[in-house]
């Protein structure tokens, strides 16, 4: 009797555990051919990818490379891709590489728990996080020249600011080129005019501008905001500024490439990333940002770092259609 | 009455020597095939590949990425020429006179200038824009805090300045090349003769430099227009060409176009790759072979002005060699933006933690390639230049392409020639090694074929009268005659092989990363203090194996271990 007792909560114990593991909802773990080969924007979602080869015991290797490289590389390497898995980056891109049909569809359960406006209705791209705009500014220079620390877009475009400011170019940078869609929306030409005239230098490299700042060649850059700026200002006299008439932003990307070696890992990992909410927090953990509570709203233990109200409106496909005539737009206003 | 025994032997002899003549034939045309093969399938393939996907579009055939780039990138085309032309009249100057100030240098002097140019010769590519910036930027170390000036060096002239500065030292060292060659005799006889320095500087020495100097403008110039890390990095709103084809490729991910765009870049280039190979043919022809004393005797204090002036611009460069390289040193130990020093380890931790087996690799591969490349240019040089194979110049000119386009455009060409069956090598070790040796090889052939026109054709001859094959003479004659010129290939390649970044960014796989890959991702993620951990290592490093092999050949030398030398003197 005591017996059989002990057998059935062992029984139970374990319907409940297969349960839970049919509830959370990974679907039966792929062959793999060789590792996981990843893109990623930095080495330091290790971490991560880490934890993905512990939970499924698929391993991986990962390279870092510009979201503007993996596009190309894409196109060059046509129907044979050489890798499986591109994490993070500007959504611009993604939305591009998905027109060329080198995205692979992925389909899981956990899709429905994540804001659509972060999916790809097609579900061959989804968001791990945002990159947010704001001013980088150097303390040092703005007391220097007598002038005023910016709180918002409209005092950047002072004259004042002449040669004051970097911004890199929108063809290059995905965070740029939502700097530019937010201001066209929203400022309209004319100060995307006056804007353009205080430029000292376009970057060719999305990290430019706060490398120009720290090194007070420019009193402001427009920047991505997160954790890892920390890194790049050191013992820097600059600060970090919140626009308070608006924060542009993007979605960063993550996508399953189609004809891979590994097709089927790759459309794994992203069921993997989305499915077990422990991912995701490690994730915010690395990027040191809270973006991802916007993604998988229901994620406990990460909040938001930023006040979502002071977010510009953001419609993708609006995003994606206008992107050759505003950048067509802004480079004619260097030439 | 006939020996029976000894008639057969001669026959057999005979046909022995028939078949060994055969099998010489036979693999002296396999060599020839490979080498010329090589650079057919190697260099000419992938930029055809590169060339057709110029065409390219999603409605198949179109002659509109070349309306787009007429109509978007013509003025990034004159701004091309523009910066070529200024880079290529300066930096030839300074290397003149820089190499004369090397070589008139004497004891000690001579060592450290001469260190000095081999450090500089190992320099990693971005690091240098970014040390720049720290210097002489707006907030620049020497311009604000040292002369209180407020310049601005993100234009043309900052673009112009940095070209000039680090195109010196191979310019440099070619000239030292030809300036060793000025028999020493004639400045002796010139001076017996009562010829002040001055006139011996103005009638013998430049005279002789000429050749040199044209090579150097037109080599300078196709390098500048080549040039893509440079104007990305401090042009700012002033785009070159060839930092347009950079953006498009990393950037906009527009490949169809940025192919078009390189075919813009080719055409001056050939037109003035035919010019220089006139020249250089000029330059090998009028040199003399004799040994002598290294140092050039040519007092320039007593050269009057234009002595002195060689002196100061020679230390001027020097020093501002001396800083930016210090520069690049002190990033790697001190806090990014701190405004005193401020000691640290995290970015070397940071390189060891995550980087170090790159590192390893980035080493094997590049004793690898240099050397089956110096081998290989030995050969090729051999069969172009002194065999003188059928289409000759065709061969030399498509060795030559590499040098002519930026290092993406050749990565893109691989990807797109060897990425499906039969010859899919992509993700490979051996993509990046073929890719590395093919693109240093219009470098390491010029150097060949400079040396080979040392060796006499009547040495070649009298092996071949002795009865060496044809094998045999590239074995014993031609090998260890071009031994110098090895060397210097070698160390060419490895230095290389260490530092370019440009071809190989398409190319590595998460398996075959290397250093110089890291030092790219570093620079582009803003992560200056790691860029110059992993610069400083690589320029260490490099120094390091290079001084060991310089050290190790001049052994071999002097105690005369493979017997070569011996071999040759007594074929004389």
């Amino acid at each position: 009797m005591r017996k059989n007792k002990i057998l059935l909560t062992v029984l139970s114990v374990i319907m409940i555990i297969s349960m839970l593991a049919t509830a959370v909802g990974c679907s039966k773990k792929p062959k793999t051919d060789g590792p996981l080969q990843i893109i990623a924007t930095n080495e330091t979602y290790k971490e991560l990818f880490d934890k993905f080869t512990a939970d499924t015991g698929i391993k991986y290797e990962m390279l870092s490379m510009s979201s503007g490289a993996v596009l190309s590389k894409l196109q060059a390497e046509g129907a044979n891709p050489t890798f499986d898995v591109w994490f993070g980056g500007g959504i611009n891109d993604f939305i591009n590489a998905k027109d060329l049909g080198y995205l692979q569809k992925v389909d899981f359960k956990a899709i429905k728990d994540l804001n659509p406006l972060f999916v790809d209705k097609d579900h061959q791209y989804f968001s791990k996080g945002m990159t947010i705009v704001g001013f980088a500014v150097n303390n040092d220079i703005i007391k220097e020249k007598g002038l005023k620390s910016p709180a918002t877009w409209d005092d950047i475009i002072d004259p004042k600011f002449n040669d004051e400011i970097v911004f890199s170019d929108p063809s290059v940078s995905g965070t740029c080129y939502a700097v530019l869609y937010a201001l066209m929306q929203k400022k309209g030409e004319d100060y995307v005019k006056k804007f353009a005239d205080n430029i000292l230098f376009l970057g060719s490299r999305g990290k430019d501008p706060i490398e120009k700042t720290v090194a007070g060649e420019c009193a402001v850059g427009i920047t991505y905001i997160d954790g890892t700026l920390d890194g790049i200002i050191g013992d820097a006299n600059v600060s970090i500024v919140y626009p308070t008439d608006g924060i542009p932003w993007t979605p960063e990307g993550v996508a399953a490439i189609k004809n891979s070696p590994n097709a089927k890992a790759g459309a794994y990992f992203v069921e993997w990333l989305y499915t077990d909410d422990a991912n995701l927090q490690l994730l915010a953990k690395i990027d040191k940002k809270g973006a991802v509570k916007a993604i998988k709203p229901g994620l406990k233990d990460v909040e938001l770092d930023y006040d979502a109200d002071f977010l510009y409106d953001l419609d993708l496909t609006e995003y994606a259609s206008k992107a050759t005539e505003y950048k067509n737009f802004f480079a004619g206003l260097f030439k | 009455m006939i020996d029976r025994k000894k008639l057969l032997s001669n026959t057999e002899r005979v046909s022995q020597n028939t078949l060994s003549r055969y099998i010489d034939m036979i693999g002296d045309h396999a060599l020839q095939f490979l080498v010329l093969g090589g650079v057919v399938l190697f260099i000419f393939y992938p930029l055809f590949c590169v060339f057709l996907r110029s065409f390219h579009s999603a409605d198949g055939f179109t002659f509109s990425q070349y309306a787009k780039v007429i109509t978007e990138e013509s003025t990034a085309l004159w701004r091309s020429v523009f910066v070529g032309s200024f880079t290529s009249v300066l930096c030839t100057i300074l290397s003149v006179v820089f190499s004369l100030f090397i070589s008139t240098r004497r004891g000690w002097q001579k060592i450290i200038f001469t260190a000095l140019l081999i450090v500089i010769m190992v320099s990693p590519p971005f690091v240098s824009s970014i040390a720049y910036i720290q210097l002489y930027g707006r907030r620049g170390w020497i311009t604000y805090n040292l002369l209180h000036l407020n310049i601005m060096p993100y234009n043309q002239w900052g673009i112009i300045a940095m070209q000039t500065i680090s195109f010196v030292p191979i310019n440099a060292l070619m000239l030292n090349g030809l300036l060793a060659k000025i028999d020493r005799s004639v400045i002796n006889s010139a001076r017996d003769l009562g010829a002040k320095a001055k006139d011996i500087l103005k009638d013998v020495v430049l005279p002789a430099l000429k050749p040199g100097i044209i090579v150097c403008l037109l080599l300078t110039f196709v390098r500048s227009l080549a040039d893509y890390g440079t104007p990305a990095i401090i042009g700012g709103r002033f785009r070159t060409l060839a930092s347009q084809i950079y953006i498009q490729f990393m950037g906009a991910g527009n490949i169809d176009k940025a192919a078009a765009m390189n075919m813009f870049l080719l055409v001056p280039s050939l037109i003035l790759f035919f010019i220089y190979r006139h020249f250089m043919k000029k330059m090998n022809s009028n040199s003399s072979s004799r040994r002598q004393d290294a140092h050039l005797n040519l007092p320039l204090h007593k050269s009057g002005v234009i002595g002195w002036l060689i002196m100061g611009i020679g230390l001027l460069y020097s020093l501002i060699m001396t800083l930016q390289y210090s520069s690049i040193f002190l990033s790697a130990i001190n806090r990014t933006g701190s405004k005193i020093f401020s000691f640290t380890t995290e970015y070397i931790e940071k390189v060891f933690t995550y980087n170090a087996s790159t590192l390893y690799r980035s080493l094997l591969y590049a004793f690898i390639v240099s050397i089956i490349g110096s081998l290989f240019a030995v050969i090729f040089s051999y069969y172009v230049e002194r065999r003188k194979v059928r289409f000759g110049s065709v061969f030399d000119c498509i060795a030559t392409l590499p040098y002519m386009i930026p290092g993406t455009c050749f990565g893109i060409g691989f990807i797109l020639a060897f990425n499906s069956a039969p010859l899919k090598i992509t993700g490979t070790a051996l993509i990046l090694i073929i890719n590395m040796l093919f693109k240093q090889l219009p470098t390491t052939t010029k150097m060949c074929a400079a040396s080979l026109s040392q060796i006499h054709v009547a040495q070649e001859n009298s092996a071949r009268d002795l009865g060496a094959g044809r094998l045999a003479v590239i074995k014993d004659v031609i090998l260890p005659g071009m031994r110098p010129a090895m060397l210097t290939c070698f160390i060419y390649n490895f230095t290389s092989s260490m530092t370019t970044a440009g071809a190989i960014l398409f190319l590595v796989a998460p398996k075959t990363l290397l250093a110089v890959f890291k030092l790219f991702d570093a620079t582009y993620t803003g992560e200056y203090g790691v860029a110059s951990v992993i610069a400083s290592l690589i320029i260490i490093v490099v120094l390091l194996v290079e001084g060991l092999v310089f050290l190790l050949t001049s052994y071999l030398e002097k105690h005369n271990v493979s017997g070569t030398r011996t071999y040759q003197k007594e074929l004389w």
